[in-house]
């Protein structure tokens, strides 16, 4: 077994990391070289583009752990491949996602205090970002703290489903609470063409960063089961049986 | 020879890990109406795990558990209404008397009468003077007969024991032996775990030795499957 | 009916032993009540804007306290390894869950009913609209009652669990505490320009869905 840096990555996952550093990048090109300087707000405008594509990816994260609590759950934790995945799964799409939240949280502020004055609002999405973040974090102390057996596992997974319905009504709520977000991307805004070219490759560096480290992690998690197998057929032979 | 129910309690090559050890290692045994099955091993030979594994409180890696229930494999509801344990935590809750206990087990176990046949209860594990006292004011080898009791309100037709005898006097423990060869005796069937050879010589009809998690022996009971049992696990 | 028998009978032996230990209910109305005390002087300065933090001190109260029923509520399950002979009878899970819910509901219920009169004298709060209060204030504990009897579960045996618990619950029910103070403040009377049927409506349907949610997932998690 070769011990180097690359040798430790799938060839398909060096290939993700590869594209995901070209794409890194591009879209830093096309935010400082592209898209144009916004009138009132000037540079800090280029929070955004990282801001609301950490957003969204961790988002996307969050349901991805929810499904795989759901599916470690219906699978009743019976030891076995699909088991290890989705579990493995749960755990980098959360600890990727405590990273992307850390990023959202950091950048939502700088942009506040530049746009609106102030440095937090408890405006919905912000909220809400604030929420997945906490979730995750509770996702992460659980299987920490609860136990890394299937009793632990299995009240991790329970919260990252229970989250998903907790989410909308968290975001309803806080709607109704009232907040101003700018509704910049779905409403027509990012008319210039230059400010939406940075804005869909930033999008896509943030896919293919958030890919490479959940699919390292999650190899991570797995290359840790087989290590536990390969310790227990040892140990099996030593016994004798 | 028995008048109850036929049914068979299946353990096929039962293996169990925690961590990167096993517990278990391929374990089988089978348990039917009048059989009396000891488990006997060293500390840490998988005894309780075992148990465990079989009343369905832990799970297992490898191998499988079933009931078969007049010919027929008994559903997870069926199992545990014919599978009783006495883990060696012993499942009574301490701020609640004897009886209050036993009735709230005989209740959960859907047994018509509840009252009367807790009453019944007591009376067999010579509880009835002290009934209606605290559980937690018992010392533990009133504890121990209070939970069979809890055994015997179920109406399960196996039985899981974790060294019954802890705790027990000479008396008690005569009672014990006498309780279960009496279940065996109307088509019940038990397993238990042992580290005395006089109790497991006196009441098993099979012996099974069990080191770091295998079983090193498989006899019948008696005395001479119980010498040489508790030889197999001295000198594995 | 065996499933409600079964759920009859756990509630039974909840309240028997509560009854005879009060480890639950003493430590929660102690509790909530130096809370209360523990505000009163924080928010010293202001009276007159009482029905500004009125409600949330209310709510405060009640999620805290809630909070330390529920670290106590399965400790009686954990001794003698009870909680397993519970699950290894031939009892629905469904029927123990909702059984230990509906008695956390009872112990919560009885610690407001000491606790909120004294916010209310505490602060001079008057109640202008009773029902929309006391339905504001049940509705939202049911929410508590439910999330909170299903982490306290899981978590009967885990290290640090006065902190995980917590940690686990407070996110998932933050739409309860937003609810719960906005229909609290219409309850006292706050000038706000709101209706308190939508937020009702709101909570109704937390608790349904999440009573729906909860009760599949006792069983999955418990046995997982």
């Amino acid at each position: 077994m070769k011990t180097g840096r690359f040798e430790d990555l799938t060839n398909a996952q060096a290939g993700l990391a590869a594209a995901a550093a070209v794409a890194v990048v591009a879209a830093l090109v096309a935010v400082f070289f592209v898209a144009p300087s916004e009138a009132t707000l000037g540079i800090s405008q280029k929070i955004f583009y990282f801001h609301v594509g950490s957003a969204i990816h961790m988002m996307l994260l969050f349901a991805l752990c929810g499904l795989c609590g759901l599916a470690y759950l219906g699978l009743g934790g019976r030891p076995g491949r699909a088991t290890a995945i989705v579990d493995g799964l749960g755990v980098a799409t959360a600890e990727v996602g405590v990273v992307l939240g850390a990023i959202v949280l950091v950048t939502g502020p700088l942009w506040a205090r530049k746009a609106w004055g102030t440095w937090w609002t408890w405006e919905p999405r912000l909220t809400l970002s604030l929420m997945v973040f906490l979730l995750f974090l509770a996702y992460l102390a659980l299987r920490a703290f609860a136990g890394s057996d299937r009793f632990g596992r299995g009240v991790a997974s329970g919260l990252a489903v229970i989250g998903l319905p907790a989410l909308y009504f968290i975001h309803f709520a806080v709607e109704r609470w009232g907040g101003a977000h700018p509704q910049v991307v779905f409403k027509g805004g990012l008319q210039n063409p230059g400010m939406r070219v940075a804005f869909y490759a930033s999008l896509a560096a943030m896919s293919l960063v958030s890919a490479t480290l959940v699919s390292v992690r999650l190899r991570v998690e797995m290359l840790k089961g087989q290590l536990d197998a390969l310790y227990l057929a040892l140990d099996r032979r030593s016994a004798g049986g | 020879m028995t008048l109850g129910p036929s049914f068979r309690l299946e353990a096929e090559a039962v293996t169990r890990a925690i961590g990167r050890r096993y517990i278990l290692r391929g374990v089988s045994l089978e348990a039917g109406p009048g059989d009396v099955v000891a488990l006997v091993g060293p500390n840490g030979a998988g005894k309780t795990t075992l148990l465990h594994v079989l009343a369905g409180r832990s799970s297992h890696d490898g191998g499988r558990v079933r009931l078969r229930w007049e010919g027929r494999e008994a559903r997870r509801f069926d199992f545990r209404a014919r599978v009783a344990f006495l883990p060696h935590d012993l499942f009574l809750y301490p701020d609640l008397t004897a009886r209050e206990n036993l009735v709230f087990f005989a209740t959960l176990h859907g047994v018509p009468d509840a009252a009367s046949r807790a009453a019944r209860a007591l009376e067999q594990v010579g509880l009835a003077r002290d009934a209606d006292r605290l559980v937690r004011t018992y010392s533990r080898g009133m504890q121990q007969r209070a939970a069979v009791g809890r055994l015997l309100v179920t109406g399960a037709s196996v039985w899981l024991l974790d060294e019954p005898g802890t705790g027990l006097d000479t008396p008690g423990r005569q009672w014990l032996w006498d309780t279960l060869q009496a279940h065996a005796r109307a088509g019940g069937g038990v397993v238990f775990s042992s580290h005395d050879p006089a109790e497991v010589g006196r009441l098993a009809t099979r012996v099974l030795a069990l080191c770091s998690g295998r079983v090193v022996a498989d006899l019948a009971g008696g005395a001479e499957g119980t010498r040489q049992a508790f030889e197999a696990i001295e000198n594995p | 009916m065996r499933a409600l028998d079964q759920f009859a009978a756990v509630l039974r032996k909840d309240l028997t032993i509560e009854f005879r230990s009060r480890d639950i209910l003493y430590p929660m109305a102690l509790f909530s009540f130096l809370l209360v005390v523990v505000f009163s002087f924080a928010f010293l300065s202001d009276r007159g804007k009482a029905r500004d933090y009125g409600p949330g001190i209310v709510w405060v109260t009640v999620l805290f306290s809630a909070t330390v029923g529920l670290n106590r509520l399965f400790d009686r399950e954990r001794e003698n390894g009870c909680l397993w002979s519970l699950l290894l009878a031939p009892v629905s899970a469904g029927a123990v869950f909702l059984a230990k819910v509906v008695g956390h509901l009872l112990f919560t219920g009885l610690m407001e009913a000491l606790t909120l009169p004294l916010i209310l004298l505490f602060f001079d709060l008057a109640v202008v609209d009773v029902p929309v209060f006391l339905a504001a204030i049940a509705l939202g504990t049911v929410g508590v009652s439910l999330v909170g009897t299903l982490f306290s579960a899981m978590l009967m045996n885990a290290r640090m669990k006065e902190v995980l618990l917590p940690l686990v619950t407070y996110p998932v029910l933050v739409p309860v505490v937003i609810a719960g103070v906005k229909v609290t403040a219409l309850g006292v009377g706050a000038p706000l320009a709101e209706e308190p049927g939508p937020w009702l409506r709101f909570l109704v349907g937390f608790d349904m869905v999440f009573g729906v949610v909860t009760l599949l997932l006792f069983d999955r998690m418990v046995r997982a």
